[in-house]
C-alpha cells in the first residue's frame, strides 16, 4: 500500500426493464474484489435481467486485478443467456483495454 | 492467562488478585509506572493500568506500550475517573483498548477480563496471519530469485530496473541465448503480487529456458507459455508479457507483445522510430486453439536502443493522482540535453515523479542498448 489515502470503488446499481447497469466510480483494483462480485452476482441470479452493463465512465484507475475480475464476470455471464457490455470507458481505462486486447473479448461501447 | 495489574493501592490489588485466582489467572502486580513497564518482560496477555500511577502515569505507560511493536497487540485497559473531561481526551490519544471506572468492583473486573478474551483472540489471529503472510512472501521471493539465477551472467547491453509495489517486484525479466546465439528476452507482468505471481513465474521460466535452449522460435515459445498458463491458472489470472528475439548479428528483432505498453525503438538522436504496440491478449487468457502467436519484425539498422516497460511505469501516479503516462515517457526519451543514457533518464525521472511514494503496481524498465 502506498501513502495515498486508500481509494475505494463505489458501485451504484440501476435496473431499467431487463437491463441492469453497474455504475462504477473510483479505484477499480484488488480491494474491490468482494464488493464487485456481490454486486454482479445478484444480477446474474436475477432471471428478469437479460443484459448486464458495466459503466466505467467514472473509474479513475483500473489495474490488472480489475481486468481479471472482468474476465471472471465474463465467464459467469457466458454460462447464462445474458449479455455483458462494458460501457463508456474513460481515456485511461480505454487505453488499458486496448493494450490488453480486451476489445477482442468484450463488447465495449 | 497472565494479567498485569498496575495500581498504587494495595487494597485494590488484593481484591483483583482474589478475582483473578478464582478465574484461574495469574497476577503480575505493579505499584507504579516504572514497575509496570518492567513487568512487560513477563509477557502479560492483558494489562490494566491505573491512570494515577506514581512515576509514569497510566496514560504514558499505555502510549509507550502501544508504540512498541513487540507489545502493541496486548490489550490495555485504563482505570480512570470517568467524569474528568481531560482524562477522556488523554484516553483517546494514548491508544488504550478499553477503560474501567473507579472505584473497582470485583464483578466488573471479572466481566471486563472475559470480554477482552475476544480481543486477545483477534490480536493473536492477526499476529498469526501476519506471520503466515511474511513466510509466504519470503517463499515467493526465494522462488523469484532462484528463477533469475538460472540465466547466463549479466549481459552488459541489457539494463533492467524495477521498483516494487510491496515486498518485492513480481514482474519477471529473464533472458537466454539459443544454440545459434540469438538472444531471447522476456518481460512478464503477472496478475497479483507475491506468491500468486511467483507460482505462475515458475512454469513460465521453465518453458522459456527449455525452449530457448532447444532453439525454438519465439512464436512457438509464446504459444506454449499461453497453453501452460491457460491450463494452470484460474480465469482472471494472466500474464501481460513481451518476448523478443535479437538476431545473433543484431540486424533484426522479432517481437511478440501481449498486453504490455508499446515497446519503443529509438535511434541515436533519441527519436522514437517505431512503437511496437500490443496486438494480442496477455498470456493465459486466449483458448490455445485461438491463440495468436504472430510476431512483428523490425530492422535494427539505425536503432540505438529498445525500451520495454510494464504498465506499472506508465500508470505510476504521483501524490496529486496524476499518471506518469506514455507521453511523458516519450518526452523523456526525446530529451536531447544531458549526458545520461536513456535508461538512467527514465529511471531518475520516474523516481523524481513518484517523490518517494511507493508505486501502486510493480514498475519495471528494461533497455536494450544496441550501440
Amino acid at each position: 500500500m502506498n501513502s495515498l489515502t486508500p481509494k475505494k470503488l463505489h458501485i451504484n446499481v440501476s435496473a431499467i426493464n431487463n437491463t441492469a447497469t453497474l455504475h462504477l466510480s473510483g479505484h477499480f483494483s484488488f480491494g474491490a474484489h468482494r464488493e464487485f462480485k456481490n454486486a454482479y452476482k445478484i444480477q446474474i441470479d436475477n432471471a428478469s435481467i437479460s443484459n448486464i452493463v458495466i459503466n466505467l465512465a467514472d473509474v479513475q484507475y483500473l489495474d490488472s486485478s480489475a481486468l481479471g475480475m472482468l474476465l471472471i464476470l465474463r465467464e459467469h455471464v457466458q454460462s447464462t443467456s445474458k449479455t455483458l457490455t462494458l460501457s463508456r470507458p474513460s481515456t485511461i481505462t480505454s487505453r488499458t483495454f486496448d493494450i490488453a486486447g480486451f476489445d477482442q473479448l468484450f463488447s465495449i461501447n | 492467562m497472565k494479567i498485569l495489574f498496575a495500581h498504587s493501592d494495595a487494597g485494590s490489588l488484593k481484591m483483583v488478585e482474589a478475582v483473578l485466582l478464582a478465574e484461574g489467572h495469574e497476577l503480575i502486580a505493579a505499584i507504579d509506572g516504572t514497575d509496570a513497564m518492567l513487568a512487560l518482560q513477563e509477557n502479560p496477555d492483558l494489562i490494566f493500568l491505573d491512570t494515577n500511577l506514581p512515576e509514569i502515569s497510566g496514560f504514558e505507560c499505555c502510549r509507550l506500550i502501544k508504540h512498541k511493536d513487540q507489545h502493541r497487540h496486548i490489550p490495555v485497559v485504563l482505570l480512570m475517573p470517568t467524569e474528568d473531561a481531560t482524562a477522556w481526551a488523554r484516553y483517546s490519544e494514548c491508544g488504550a483498548d478499553g477503560f474501567m471506572e473507579k472505584p473497582l468492583h470485583p464483578h466488573v473486573v471479572r466481566a471486563k477480563i472475559r470480554q477482552l478474551f475476544k480481543l486477545i483472540d483477534i490480536y493473536q489471529r492477526l499476529d498469526n496471519n501476519q506471520h503466515h503472510a511474511e513466510q509466504e512472501i519470503r517463499l515467493a521471493k526465494h522462488m523469484f530469485d532462484s528463477i533469475t539465477k538460472r540465466q547466463p551472467k549479466e549481459i552488459d547491453f541489457l539494463n533492467f530496473w524495477s521498483l516494487s509495489a510491496g515486498h518485492f517486484c513480481g514482474d519477471l525479466f529473464i533472458y537466454e541465448r539459443t544454440p545459434d546465439h540469438h538472444l531471447h528476452i522476456f518481460l512478464g507482468d503477472f496478475t497479483g503480487h507475491g506468491l500468486a505471481a511467483a507460482m505462475s513465474a515458475l512454469p513460465v521460466s521453465d518453458v522459456f529456458f527449455a525452449m530457448t535452449r532447444n532453439g525454438n522460435s519465439i512464436g512457438e515459445i509464446v504459444s506454449e507459455l499461453n497453453l501452460k498458463l491457460y491450463e494452470i491458472m484460474p480465469t482472471g489470472k494472466f500474464c501481460a508479457a513481451t518476448l523478443l528475439r535479437l538476431d545473433a548479428d543484431y540486424a533484426k528483432v522479432e517481437i511478440w507483445n501481449g498486453g504490455l505498453p508499446p515497446l519503443l525503438l529509438v535511434n541515436r538522436q533519441n527519436n522514437i522510430l517505431h512503437q511496437c504496440e500490443s496486438f494480442h491478449l496477455p498470456l493465459g487468457i486466449a483458448e490455445p486453439s485461438e491463440f495468436n502467436s504472430q510476431i512483428q519484425k523490425f530492422e535494427l539498422s539505425g536503432i540505438h536502443s529498445i525500451v520495454i516497460c510494464s504498465d506499472g511505469l506508465v500508470e505510476a501516479q504521483n501524490s496529486q493522482g496524476e499518471c506518469f503516462g506514455e507521453e511523458r515517457l516519450a518526452q523523456i526519451i526525446g530529451r536531447k540535453l544531458g549526458e545520461q543514457c536513456i535508461f538512467n533518464r527514465i529511471k531518475s525521472s520516474t523516481l523524481a515523479f513518484l517523490e518517494g511514494l511507493e508505486p501502486h503496481d510493480d514498475v519495471s524498465l528494461a533497455v536494450i542498448n544496441l550501440d
